[in-house]
């Protein structure tokens, strides 16, 4: 039985490698091989950019008499890291997955069901975890040499230390699902957003700060703050295990055991009743109302809206790129003057920085967004509704592609807007930096719509497998990042006299010629594949 | 109303509808009975434009599905088996969803959402999210959506399953009611006592084959729809 239950969870996580989402048949080899290749690209490109961060200040701090508080750190984020990858995961999986009913029906002890499922949920906070800890300990491995003692530590840690991300993930899905079992489903929306928000805004916010809690934690071991240690006190364990204390490393262990039981013991009892609970909220009865009629092409939009909004798994996965466009037109107003003092004292040294960094930022900011690329999977089982309604396959694409646009285009042009008038005075430049993002918004969402239609995951058991683990989400994020990396690259590659505000414009061009190539692609060939999936 | 000539449709090597012919005229209700995998659910979603097909053609009203798929669309409604439908909508807003998608007036449908969700007994619970719907719920909600833009032809898949019994004769009542009007009704299902009270002609299919077709007493004979049913599947 746990046999069984193991490998359907196993099958949940990585069927996107082995199973075609549009035909449900087995991946070839070489399909399953290019599937786990890009898996893994994603991951080392992470990987690798931590593994660069680490490099230029390991040697800073770990030979340090604070050097603990190094990894402590780095466990803060990779912990926070882990949560914000994993509370919707948690929460979807555990107690709004389809198949909870199901798997109750069967003499399974309902202990077991939740055991299963949080074991996927740790498989995925071991992931982030392991992608943000171990760059860190081979940097360290390669310029400390600690020995044999310490790297075996460390590489326990490795895979002890996620619980506790998955323990902090598992009682917030916990309070998560409680809400939305007494909660009306407008107010349960409000809530999974804000929560969300504040998760992004909170993690932000510990990448910015990194230094300053380095402070915290040093300060609240010096000064004995008995509330600080207790909060930090696992971290600090962590720090110190990395280094090869045992003792530390002992105790770690065991808060984790500790807290991991309890979390199991006090979620195993309100398992059955959470996730068998279909509340809805009070509703009032239907009072009669004139219906608004609206065109085809605008109940289409709305519907989509509909959608995007109901699912806060749905809207955090697909969005991040907004949310952090936003929350960056935010920080520029606050900091208007001090950033256009700046941005004055760069461009005495080179005119150009400014505005060609803004658009290089803002594009990375929009290639998050993947609205268009899950957009196909979340209709799931309801695709036939499409197929059966007289509406063409190009209105129904146009819709999902308008929803990305809106969703991107708008918080893009606040920031662009922005920035375009702190680089004033080069007009050429201004226009670029709301051009070229612009560009790169709708070249996003067609090639998201082309990778979802290509790529379609429909038989998702919890929505946020179609928005999350799916080959679209992933190539659409992984093309758009390359796509900016190589603008950068080919430029450094031209000559040194090249006038790179001439090069963005024949960037710009080059992506409208995309973009015109994705158009005719989605609604010639994207069109008949959707009308047979 | 309904033409299907020579309807063939594969899936790989094989061939779940076999060179199908059947027509209904307006004012008709056929039933279509076949066992599980003999073709019904594929032959209706071929009808319905939900599949593609190879060889042949369907005509609703004069047009083809493969031809002009939207203008015959919106001559159609279709109940699935399954009610799957969007669970982030309240009834009301998927309803007046449908509405605007077959544009149908802002009066015409408030008085026809009126009037069917009545005679259902679902208006109260129109406000509700889809998602807290039961089976029964969601499959009238779907009734409803069907008739909303009256169409001359509807098409539905086991549509008693899950209804509860005042429901399943208040739609036995809007069938008759949409035929009386001129409309047309082709409906598979496996409720052979309903279908013999309920039809003017009946198809049964066997393997993808159709191996009878005719009104309802050419059909049955002397003898119950049942046995002759019976009898054809040990043939």
């Amino acid at each position: 039985m746990v046999k069984a239950l193991f490998r359907k969870q196993m099958l949940e996580i990585f069927d996107v490698m082995f199973r075609h989402g549009r035909n449900q048949k087995q991946r070839t080899y070489v399909g399953t091989a290019v599937s786990v290749a890009a898996l893994v690209f994603v991951l080392y490109i992470l990987g690798r950019l931590l593994y660069n961060i680490a490099d230029l200040t390991c040697e800073l701090f770990v030979p340090t008499e604070y050097g603990w508080c190094y990894f402590a750190v780095v466990g803060i984020l990779a912990t926070v890291l882990g949560v914000l990858s994993s509370v919707f995961t948690v929460h979807s999986t555990v107690y709004q997955a389809k198949d909870n009913e199901l798997l109750l029906s069967m003499p399974i002890p309902s202990g077991l069901i939740l055991g299963m499922r949080l074991f996927s949920s740790y498989v995925i906070c071991f992931v982030f975890e392991a992608v943000t800890i171990l760059p860190f300990y081979l940097v360290y491995w390669k310029t400390c040499h600690p020995g044999a003692l310490p790297i075996l530590l460390d590489l326990i840690t490795l895979f002890v230390f996620p619980v506790l991300a998955l323990v902090i993930s598992c009682a917030l899905g916990w309070i998560l699902a409680l809400l939305n079992s007494r909660l009306p489903k407008r107010i349960r929306n409000i809530i999974n957003f804000a929560v969300s928000f504040v998760f992004v805004v909170f993690f932000l916010n510990v990448c910015l700060k990194a230094s300053n809690y380095m402070n915290m934690l040093q300060n609240g071991a010096a000064q004995k703050n008995m509330g600080m240690q207790v909060i930090t006190y696992p971290f600090v364990c962590m720090g110190k295990a990395a280094l090869g204390s045992t003792g530390p490393f002992l105790i770690l262990v065991l808060i984790l055991l500790v807290l991991a039981a309890v979390v199991y013991l006090l979620l195993g009892k309100s398992f059955r009743s959470l996730s068998s609970t279909k509340n809805q909220g009070r509703t009032r009865a239907y009072r009669e109302k004139t219906l608004k009629a609206s065109s085809v092409n605008s109940a289409l939009l709305k519907k989509e809206f509909r959608r995007y909004l109901s699912n806060s798994s749905y809207f955090m996965n697909s969005s991040i790129g907004s949310i952090l466009l936003l929350l960056s037109f935010v920080l520029m107003i606050w900091n208007y003057d001090q950033l256009h003092n700046r941005i004055g004292q760069l461009q005495m040294f080179s005119p150009t920085i400014p505005a060609v960094t803004a658009i290089l930022v803002i594009c990375i900011m929009i290639g998050i967004n993947t609205i268009s690329a899950s957009s196909i999977s979340v209709e799931g089982k309801n695709l036939w509704l499409m197929r059966s309604l007289p509406v063409s396959e190009g209105a129904f694409i146009n819709s999902k592609i308008l929803l990305h646009l809106i969703i991107t285009v708008v918080p893009q042009l606040m920031c662009s807007a922005v920035m375009a008038v702190l680089v004033a005075g080069t007009p050429k430049q201004s226009v670029l930096v709301l051009l070229v993002p612009f560009l790169f918004a709708l070249f996003t969402s067609e090639l998201g719509m082309m990778l979802n239609i290509m790529f379609p995951k429909l038989d998702w058991v919890s929505e946020s497998n179609a928005v999350r683990r799916n080959t679209s989400t992933r190539l659409a994020v992984l093309i758009s990042w390359a796509l900016v990396l190589v603008t950068v690259l080919v430029f450094r590659k031209l000559p040194e006299n090249t006038d790179i505000i001439l090069y963005l414009y024949l960037v710009s061009g080059l992506l409208l010629m995309l973009i015109i190539g994705l158009h005719i692609w989605i609604h010639r060939k994207g069109e008949a594949m959707i009308a047979v999936l | 109303m309904l033409n299907i000539r020579n309807l063939t449709k594969s899936y790989g090597n094989v061939k779940a509808v076999d060179d199908l012919t059947l027509e209904i005229r307006p004012g008709e209700i056929c039933g279509f009975i076949g066992h599980n995998g003999a073709g019904k659910t594929t032959t209706i979603k071929c009808i319905c434009g939900i599949l593609p097909f190879e060889k042949g053609d369907i005509q609703v009203n004069g047009i083809s599905v493969r031809e002009d798929p939207l203008t015959c669309k919106k001559n159609i409604s279709y109940i699935p088996d399954n009610p799957d439908i969007y669970e982030f909508m309240t009834g009301i807003q998927y309803l007046n969803f449908i509405a605007d998608i077959y544009g149908v007036d802002s009066s015409v449908r408030q008085e026809r959402i009126h009037r069917i969700a009545d005679q259902l007994d679902l208006t109260k619970d129109l406000n509700q999210s889809v998602g807290a719907y039961s089976h029964g719920m969601k499959q009238k909600l779907v009734i409803i959506s069907a008739l909303i833009h009256d169409p001359k032809l509807i098409i539905m898949d086991e549509p008693f399953v899950g209804l509860d019994p005042t429901a399943s004769y208040q739609l036995k009542q809007l069938m008759r009611e949409h035929c009386k009007q001129g409309g047309s009704i082709f409906f598979s299902t496996h409720v052979l006592d309903v279908a013999e009270k309920l039809c003017d002609q009946v198809a049964i299919i066997k393997s993808g084959k159709l191996i009878r077709n005719g009104t309802m007493e050419e059909v049955r004979g002397d003898s119950s729809l049942e046995s002759v049913f019976l009898e054809l599947e040990e043939q």
